[in-house]
């Protein structure tokens, strides 16, 4: 059963549906969860709250909009944000720098039976990997830290015109690198 | 109202708020033109698409298996739960977005049942999904950029969700509170104005007698008493009085041949204004007088201090 049919079920109440979803991008999500918010009992706290949003989002969910993987991943980034900027307003802490595309590639391999996810990754790894150094320096704090352009001009004391430039051309290449992957050029 | 950017600040910018990472001000400026700006909402859809790969870059950590089976369960629990209240349903899908036939969706169920461990993912349905994904793109690019930026903007609000969740909670309390406070102010106001034409009644009423009370003095204290024999109403009404000293207070009696009946205690207002009001029957031919004095605070029984102003009743008597 594929995931456009888990969903659906969801959609129409079928909790077995969200199990199998579950089993089947569990660890996908809580990998980017983990590499967010950096910390294993918030990650699994955030883990859940992903699964449990799109159980309750099912109906909305809608395929032109991109692949299941897609929807639940860019939920996952959204809860994970969520925690990290709720746990810096109470810590009052900076979120450590994000590893570096060079961190990324020398990581375990994604788990065998994502097929799909693994491909993308070793893509999205390889175009991360030939941005200059600072263009994807702003990308990774950006997406993975989460941090706002204005956040990284200070982190990194660059004026706030030359971050802008520097994700503006990061984002241009990759997306040009990743539109093979399909649906990312639209 | 948010400003929506022009056309050319916004196309600087799709990466960025793809990537959710413009200041808010600016995030929402971008939002507004894309709104009503096709193009862009058709780049801002393929950014969008671009930022989700990033998390497939991401090494893999598996979840530790107990812990993994426990969110499992817990989730799986509160799903039934959920269905149960049939609040899925009810919630429907989101109807401003436009629907591209999708494939395995709108099938009847005719599908086997769902198996409950099933660890393995389908790689060949994942794929096949993907294939009808970009097929789709292919055919009808326009709305699949459309759905996209409906999409990332509908996962940018989740960010916010809980944020505003908690505006929304204080801005329901202040409400409440003022409406509470508006609830007590309105009460305050009938209740003053109950007070006052009662008031009006014990001094304007067929039956009531006036008392004129004076003192001595360069800024002579007067006041005036009316005794609304029906009601037994008394309310004395004085201007010129000088505040008492410390630890004193003024003291208003009704003086009858056989007593001197206390009528309460007040203090003037800085302007040496005074309301006193009291209810006491009295035999319409037992006043005598009516007098205030200044007596400790708290008064006393029986008038001790010095005489302020006095009245006599037959002066008024008419």
């Amino acid at each position: 059963m594929d995931d456009l049919e888990l969903v659906r079920r969801m959609s129409e109440g079928d909790e077995r549906a969200l199990g199998v979803l579950y089993d089947r991008w569990v660890t996908a999500v809580h990998s980017i969860v983990l590499r967010l918010v950096g910390d294993a009992a918030e990650a699994e706290d955030v883990v859940e709250d992903v699964f449990w949003q799109a159980w309750r989002q099912a109906g909305r969910y809608e395929p032109t909009r991109g692949g299941v993987s897609t929807w639940l991943l860019t939920i996952a980034r959204s809860r994970a944000l969520d925690r990290v900027r709720a746990l810096r307003r109470h810590r009052e802490e900076t979120v450590p720098l994000s590893p570096t595309a060079e961190d990324v590639a020398s990581g375990s391999p994604t788990p065998a039976g994502v097929a799909e996810l693994s491909e993308r990754a070793a893509l999205v790894t390889a175009a991360l990997q030939d941005l200059p150094r600072e263009q994807r320096e702003a990308l990774e704090l950006a997406y993975y830290g989460g941090l706002s352009q204005t956040e990284i001009a200070e982190r990194t004391g660059q004026p706030l015109g030359t971050i802008k430039t520097r994700m503006r051309l990061a984002m241009q290449k990759l997306r040009g690198r990743l539109t093979m992957l399909g649906g990312a050029g639209a | 109202m948010t400003r929506a950017a022009s056309h050319d600040e916004a196309r600087e910018e799709l990466g960025a708020a793809a990537l959710d990472a413009l200041p808010p001000a600016e995030q929402a400026a971008v939002l507004a033109h894309v709104a009503a700006c096709a193009e862009c909402r058709a780049e801002l859809a393929a950014y969008g698409t671009v930022a989700a790969c990033l998390a497939a870059a991401v090494a893999a950590v598996p979840v530790d298996p107990a812990r993994r089976a426990q969110v499992r369960a817990r989730l799986l629990a509160r799903a039934a739960a959920d269905a149960r209240r049939g609040e899925l349903r009810a919630a429907g899908p989101v109807a401003d977005v436009p629907v591209v036939t999708p494939g395995p969706a709108n099938r009847p169920a005719a599908a086997p049942a769902v198996p409950v461990a099933s660890p393995t993912p389908a790689v060949s349905g994942e794929s096949r999904a993907e294939a009808r994904a970009r097929r789709r793109w292919g055919t009808a690019a326009w709305l699949a950029a459309a759905a996209s930026v409906a999409f990332v903007v509908a996962a940018a609000g989740l960010v916010r969700t809980s944020r505003e969740r908690d505006t929304l909670r204080v801005a329901l309390r202040a409400t409440e509170e003022r409406a509470a406070a508006r609830a007590d102010s309105l009460g305050a106001m009938s209740a003053a104005l109950a007070d006052k034409a009662q008031m009006l009644d014990a001094i304007t009423g067929p039956s009531v007698r006036v008392v004129e009370l004076t003192g001595a003095g360069v800024r002579e204290p007067i006041a005036r008493m009316f005794w609304d024999r029906a009601s037994n109403r008394w309310t004395m009404v004085a201007h010129n009085l000088p505040m008492p000293p410390a630890g004193r207070t003024y003291q208003v009696w009704l003086v009858t041949p056989h007593a001197k009946i206390s009528a309460g205690t007040f203090e003037p207002s800085p302007a040496g204004d005074a309301t006193v009001r009291a209810e006491y029957a009295l035999d319409s031919a037992a006043l005598q007088a009516v007098a205030v004095t200044e007596e400790p605070d708290g008064g006393m029984p029986q008038p001790t201090g010095r005489m302020v102003i006095l009245g006599a009743a037959d002066r008024a008597n008419r």
